[in-house]
C-alpha cells in the first residue's frame, strides 16, 4: 500500500474551518467571514473611496474568500491568506469599473473656491473629492499600493504579499506615485492653495 | 552647476530617507538633522511632504471608516453567506451557459437518454426471455481477511452467528450492511469496498452502516479500531461514528478508541477530520492524537506510535486477492508471525499477499517452528504445525529439539507450498531462546489495550509483567518508556518513572525512543525537585536533540535555573509547566 506524507498544517483549527466552508457549511462561512470581515472593510475602504463601493467590494471579497476555502492550507494565517484575495478581487473590480465609467477629471470652474471664503465643511467636502479624484487619476497599481501602504497602514513587505509582487517593485511603485500625485497636485490650483497654507502653518 | 546636481541628490536622499521613515526604521541622528535642514531649505521637498499629509489623512469621500454596530455585522455576513451559496448552486445548475446553447444540449442529452433507457429495456426483456434469469451487479461487499479468535456476528434480522477461523475458509467472510460484529478476545481485518482496510482489536464492537465504493461508514461501539486508507480525492470515504462525534477521512492512516469516557482519535499518516456531537469540527494530523470534543490536538507519544505501525504493518501482509490460509497448531494458542510480525495466537485465517513469506509459530514451553510458505495468486490452504515440548538438550546450552510437524490436510491442487526447515536450521534459529517473544507481543498489545482504556494501574501491571518475563525482548525498551510515562504522569510516581527512563538510557543512548526518554527524565527530575541533576539532563537533551519541539522550553528553564542556582532555586512538582507540544502524557 502506498501512502500520501503530507505536511502538518499550523493552524489545524482554521484549516477546519475553511473545510467546512469549502464543503458548504453555512454557519462555518458565517464564522469565516464575521473573522474576516472589518478587516476587509478597512482593506478596501481607502481602495474604493466610498462607503457604498466599500461594502460592494467587501460582498465581492468575500463571496471569493467562501469559494476559495479550500484552497486555503493552514500554512500562514487565514487573514494573511484573505488579504490576498481580498486586493485582488478590489482591483479586478476596479479595473472592471475604470474601463465601464471614464475616469473623474477636475473640474476646477466648478468646485474651486478659496477655502477661506467657503464654509469649513464645504472646502473640506471638496477638498476630499479632489484628493479622491487624484488618487483615482493613479494607475490602479500604482494607487493599490498608495492607498494600502498611506492610508491603511500596511507594511511593504505585508502589500508586497498582498498583490504577489517583489517588494522593490512596490516600493519603487510607491516612490512614482508619489512624484505624480506631487505633480497633479501641484497643478491644481485649490489643493495647491491647501498645500502652502498647511506648509506656512508648518 | 554643481550646486544644483547636489540639490538634487539632497533631494534624493531626502525622498528615500522620508520612505524609510513611514517603513517604520529608526533613522540616525545626522538624518534627523539633514532631514530637518533639507525641509527648511527645499520648499518642493517641504511641499511634497505637506502633500502626502493631505492624501493620508483625508477621508474618503463620505467621512472616516467608521465600526459597524453588531446589528449590521451580523446583517451583513448573513447577506454575504447567502449570497456566496446563491451564487455556487447557480453555477453548479448552469455553469452560465446561455440559454439556447443549454437548451439544445438539455433536448439533446434527454434523446440519447431516452434512447440508451429504451435499448436496455430491451436487451434486458430479451435477455430474461431467452435465459430466464437476471444477471445481478457485482454488490460492494466488505470482506474479512483477517481472523484470529472466535468473532460474533448479528445479522440484519437478528440472527446471531460465530465465525470461527478453522471454519472460515473459502473466500473469507463477507459482511453486509447492519451487520453487527463483537470481535470479542480476537482480532479481525476487514476489506471495505472503498479501498480501504480495517483491523478490529480485541473487545470491538462495530456496525455497518453504509458499505460503498465510494464510502464507507461504520459506527464503533466500543473497542479499538485502526483503519488504513489508501489516498484518494474523494471526500469522507471512511467515516467512522461514535456515539462522541463522526471521524471522516481521505486518505490516512489512524485509530480511533472508543473508550467509558469518551473517543480518542490518533493519526499516524495524513490528515482526520474530526466533528464532535455540537457541530464542531477539528483536523488532527500526523503524529497527532485528540479526544473527539476536545479542544486540542497533542503530539502522541512514541509507544502510541510504534502501536499504530504494528498495526500497520498487520496491515501491510494481507491482500484482497482470492487466497486464503489457514494457521493452526498443536497446541492452539501458539503466536504466529508473518515475515517477523506479531499476527495474532493459532488458529488463523489469514490472506497474504501471494509471494514467499516467513512464517513462525511459538509457544512458551513448546519451542519454536520457522518455515518459509510460498502463496500463490489463488487457492486455500491449512497449514497444521505440531509444536513439540521443549526438551533442553543434554549435548547443547539450552539448544531445542522438536518433533517433526506433520500437515493435517491440504487445500485444493493450487494450494500454499511450504518448505519445511531442515533440523538443522530449526536448531540455529531457536538456539538460545527459552521464552518465546511472542508472549511479550501479546502482553504489549493488552498494555497498550489498557491504556487505550485508560486503566492506568492495569497498563503499568501489564509493562511490569512483560519486564519481568522477557527481560531479552526487543519490546522491553518500549515498554520500559511507556511504563515510566504512566508512572509520571498518571499514578504520580516520580522516582518509579526515573528508575524507567534511567534503565532504559543505560541500554541504548540513541534508541527510538531516546528522546522521549530523556524528556520524561528530566521531568521527573523536575517532580522530584533534583534541580542539579535535572540542569545537567536538559543540557545532555539539548546537546544531543536540539531541534526537539521542547527545546524552546528546555532552554527557557535552564536559563532559569542558571538564574536561580544562585538563589537556590527549587520548583516543586505543582509549579510545572510543559510546552504545548513536548508534554507527552499529561493531557491523555
Amino acid at each position: 500500500m502506498e501512502f500520501m506524507e503530507q505536511t502538518v498544517p499550523r493552524h489545524p483549527e482554521v484549516l477546519a474551518l475553511t473545510e467546512a466552508v469549502s464543503l458548504g457549511d453555512r454557519k462555518a462561512a458565517r464564522q469565516l467571514v464575521s473573522r474576516l470581515y472589518d478587516r476587509a472593510r478597512a482593506t478596501v475602504f481607502y481602495l474604493a473611496g466610498t462607503h457604498r463601493d466599500a461594502d460592494d467590494l467587501v460582498q465581492l471579497a468575500m463571496m471569493e474568500v467562501i469559494r476559495s476555502a479550500g484552497s486555503y492550507r493552514g500554512e500562514a494565517s487565514v487573514e494573511k491568506w484573505a488579504d490576498r484575495i481580498v486586493v485582488r478581487t478590489a482591483m479586478r473590480h476596479i479595473k472592471q469599473r475604470r474601463r465601464r465609467d471614464h475616469v473623474v477629471e477636475l473640474d476646477s470652474e466648478r468646485t474651486f473656491g478659496a477655502p477661506a471664503e467657503q464654509g469649513d465643511v464645504v472646502a473640506r467636502r471638496q477638498l476630499r473629492q479632489r484628493i479622491t479624484a487624484l488618487l483615482d487619476r493613479l494607475p490602479l497599481r500604482q494607487k493599490v499600493v498608495v492607498t494600502l501602504h498611506w492610508m491603511s497602514g500596511y507594511r511593504v513587505a505585508e502589500i508586497a504579499e498582498m498583490v504577489d509582487a517583489p517588494v522593490n517593485t512596490v516600493r519603487d511603485r510607491l516612490q512614482t506615485a508619489k512624484r505624480r500625485l506631487k505633480k497633479m497636485a501641484l497643478g491644481d490650483p485649490m489643493l495647491r492653495q491647501w498645500a502652502e497654507r498647511m506648509h506656512d502653518e508648518i | 552647476m554643481r550646486s544644483e546636481k547636489q540639490h538634487d541628490n539632497d533631494c534624493r536622499r531626502y525622498e528615500a530617507l522620508a520612505t524609510r521613515r513611514i517603513e517604520g526604521d529608526l533613522l540616525a541622528a545626522e538624518d534627523l538633522d539633514f532631514m530637518e535642514r533639507h525641509r527648511r531649505n527645499c520648499r518642493d521637498c517641504a511641499m511634497s511632504d505637506v502633500l502626502e499629509d493631505l492624501v493620508r489623512y483625508h477621508d474618503a469621500h463620505d467621512g472616516p471608516l467608521a465600526p459597524l454596530d453588531d446589528l449590521a455585522a451580523r446583517r451583513r455576513v448573513n447577506d454575504v453567506v447567502d449570497a456566496a451559496f446563491r451564487d455556487q448552486s447557480q453555477r453548479t445548475s448552469r455553469r452560465e451557459r446561455p440559454y439556447k446553447a443549454r437548451l439544445w444540449w438539455m433536448s439533446a442529452a434527454a434523446v440519447v437518454g431516452l434512447a440508451a433507457l429504451l435499448a436496455g429495456v430491451v436487451l434486458l426483456v430479451n435477455r430474461s426471455g431467452r435465459h430466464g434469469r437476471r444477471v445481478a451487479p457485482h454488490p460492494a461487499v466488505a470482506r474479512v481477511l483477517f481472523l484470529s479468535g472466535v468473532v460474533t456476528a448479528m445479522g440484519p434480522d437478528g440472527t446471531v452467528r460465530t465465525i470461527d477461523p478453522t471454519k472460515v475458509l473459502r473466500s473469507g467472510r463477507t459482511l453486509a450492511i447492519a451487520e453487527r460484529l463483537d470481535v470479542g478476545d480476537g482480532t479481525v481485518v476487514i476489506s471495505l469496498p472503498c479501498a480501504a482496510t480495517v483491523l478490529l482489536a480485541a473487545g470491538s464492537v462495530v456496525r455497518f452502516e453504509r458499505l460503498g465504493r465510494s464510502q464507507s461508514r461504520l459506527f464503533l461501539e466500543s473497542g479499538r479500531l485502526v483503519a488504513s486508507v489508501t489516498p484518494e480525492h474523494r471526500p469522507d470515504r471512511v467515516v467512522i461514528d461514535t456515539a462522541d462525534g463522526r471521524i471522516a477521512v481521505k486518505g490516512t492512516v489512524f485509530a480511533v478508541s472508543r473508550h467509558r469516557t469518551g473517543t480518542f482519535v490518533s493519526v499516524l499518516r495524513g490528515i482526520v477530520a474530526v466533528s464532535d456531537r455540537h457541530g464542531h469540527h477539528r483536523h488532527v494530523g500526523s503524529g497527532q492524537g485528540m479526544d473527539v470534543g476536545g479542544a486540542h490536538a497533542r503530539q502522541l507519544s512514541g509507544a502510541d506510535l510504534v502501536g499504530l505501525r504494528q498495526n500497520l504493518q498487520v496491515i501491510g501482509l494481507l491482500s484482497d486477492a482470492p487466497t486464503r490460509l489457514m494457521v493452526r497448531s498443536s497446541p492452539a494458542g501458539a503466536s504466529v508471525e508473518i515475515d517477523g510480525v506479531f499476527v495474532g495466537q493459532s488458529p488463523v485465517l489469514l490472506a497474504l499477499r501471494s509471494g514467499g513469506h516467513r512464517l513462525s509459530v511459538r509457544l512458551d514451553g513448546y519451542g519454536r517452528v520457522d518455515e518459509t510458505i510460498d502463496v500463490p495468486q489463488r487457492g486455500e490452504a491449512v497449514r497444521t504445525i505440531v509444536l513439540a515440548r521443549q526438551v533442553r538438550s543434554s549435548l547443547g546450552s539450552g539448544a531445542l529439539s522438536n518433533e517433526p510437524n506433520v500437515p493435517i490436510k491440504s487445500g485444493s491442487a493450487r494450494g500454499t507450498g511450504v518448505r519445511r526447515r531442515s533440523p538443522t536450521e530449526a536448531r540455529s534459529s531457536s538456539k538460545g531462546r527459552v521464552v518465546s517473544p511472542g508472549g511479550a507481543n501479546a502482553l504489549m498489545i493488552l498494555a497498550r489495550s489498557r491504556r487505550m482504556a485508560r486503566d492506568w494501574r492495569g497498563a503499568a501491571a501489564t509493562y511490569r509483567r512483560l519486564l519481568a518475563q522477557y527481560p531479552s525482548s526487543r519490546l522491553v525498551g518500549t515498554a520500559r518508556v511507556a511504563l515510566g510515562e504512566i508512572l509520571l504522569d498518571h499514578l504520580g510516581s516520580p522516582s518509579g518513572a526515573l528508575r524507567q527512563f534511567d534503565a532504559y538510557l543505560r541500554g541504548r543512548l540513541g534508541g527510538m525512543l531516546g528522546q522521549e526518554a530523556r524528556y520524561g527524565k528530566i521531568r521527573a527530575l523536575r517532580s522530584l525537585g533534583q534541580t542539579g541533576a535535572e540542569r545537567t539532563a536538559i543540557e545532555q537533551f539539548l546537546l544531543r536533540y536540539p531541534r526537539a519541539v521542547q527545546a524552546d522550553f528546555l532552554r527557557k528553564r535552564l536559563a532559569k535555573l542558571e538564574t536561580g542556582r544562585g538563589m537556590g532555586l527549587n520548583m516543586g512538582a505543582g509549579q510545572q509547566r510543559a510546552p504545548a507540544g513536548g508534554h507527552r502524557g499529561g493531557r491523555r
